[in-house]
């Protein structure tokens, strides 16, 4: 009887239960959720700490000054290992020489070189005649060209010539009168700049804003821009004379 | 009632922190206001079952678009540049402490007498 009566009065109580946690699911879940999101920022602060304990900051640094010391024994290991490789064949040595050879010789523009890149046009603004007032504002200048030069630089040029005057180390572009020197050559418009690199990247660093070009093309230069697979860029005609360098 | 909210998030925090999900610390900002309107919402549940006016479609609502609009203060906030976030985590801190207090008042709340003053 009692038994009984306990049953049905727990059977009682479970459903009263169950209803409230049907009317209450909502609650039930915005809870669940909000305490993964808690879970979830909780671990999100404990990978972030800003601040260390002192002895994690010694445990650190004594980890660095190992990896130093680590590092220089490495270091001295590749010098060994560099001086080993050299003595040991002498063949490769001299292939390793050769290409580094030609490398120097393009690096100085003493052969001429072909290869991938872009070849700028500019020419005077064709009003210059009908204008009166001041010629100097519609012509190019030496610094114009500079400029363009360095952005081709800038850019990773490997070899770069303004008509057919090699660019190289001490190449000057400077104003001589109604022309313009470089190597010490005469040069004069429509100037055919040509430059062998990445001829997308080449092309998009003279097209930038505020670039060289743009302030060309406000002046009224005619600007010609032609990405190839093929430009032709002619060595140095110069000769080196070194007189007060010597290597050491 | 109670019981209810304490096992829901001791089983929300036992999930999440099995959970193999890491959030970056970009979104660490969001979550903590997303919390702050969770916990909002649940504590406003609660304030509204001692006043027994609980309705499980305004919770839901509440904390949907107490979140999104939260969250979506804080986005424009780092848009402009003004911690606008601030002003959500001020609501919401309000209104928690509010709703508990109200709770503490009803729960204490002795026979023949209104809401205290204190």
């Amino acid at each position: 009887m009692i038994i009984n009566n306990l049953i049905y009065l727990t059977n009682i109580y479970w459903e009263g239960c169950l209803v409230k946690i049907k009317k209450f699911q909502a609650l039930a879940v915005i809870c669940i959720i909000v305490g993964i999101m808690i879970a979830i920022q909780y671990r999100a602060n404990l990978h972030s700490k800003a601040y260390i304990s002192y002895k994690q900051w010694s445990n650190i640094k004594t980890e660095i000054n190992n990896l130093d010391k680590q590092n220089q024994d490495l270091a001295k290991e590749i010098i060994l290992l560099r001086n080993k490789l050299a003595r040991d064949n002498s063949q490769r040595i001299d292939k390793e020489l050769k290409t580094r050879l030609d490398e120097a010789n393009i690096l100085a523009g003493f052969t001429p070189v072909g290869g991938a890149g872009i070849i700028v046009m500019l020419d005077d603004n064709p009003d210059l005649m009908l204008e009166k007032s001041d010629i100097n504002s519609f012509i190019i200048h030496d610094i114009n060209l500079l400029l363009v030069i360095n952005q081709l630089k800038a850019a990773g040029a490997e070899a770069i010539s303004v008509n057919s005057e090699r660019i190289v180390v001490n190449s000057e572009v400077r104003c001589a009168g109604p022309t313009i020197l470089v190597n010490l050559n005469r040069v004069a418009p429509p100037f055919e700049i040509k430059a062998i690199g990445d001829p997308e990247k080449l092309e998009s660093a003279l097209l930038s804003k505020e670039g060289e070009l743009e302030a060309l093309r406000l002046m009224g230069i005619r600007v010609n821009m032609q990405k190839t697979n093929k430009v032709e860029i002619p060595a140095y005609n110069g000769m080196p004379n070194f007189r007060y360098s010597h290597s050491k | 009632m109670w019981l209810i909210i304490v096992l829901g998030l001791a089983i929300g925090v036992i999930i999440g922190s099995n959970l193999p999900l890491i959030i970056p610390v970009y979104f660490a900002k969001y979550l903590s206001i997303a919390i702050l309107a969770g916990l909002d919402t649940i504590f406003g549940g609660a304030r509204a079952y001692l006043d027994k006016e609980f309705d499980d479609l305004v919770l839901i609502t509440g904390f949907i678009f107490n979140s999104l609009l939260a969250a979506g203060l804080a986005y424009i906030g780092d848009q402009l540049g003004v911690a606008l976030y601030v002003a959500a985590i001020f609501v919401f801190g309000v209104r928690l402490f509010n709703n508990l207090a109200i709770i503490r008042r009803n729960i204490i709340k002795r026979p023949g007498e209104g809401y205290a003053a204190h």
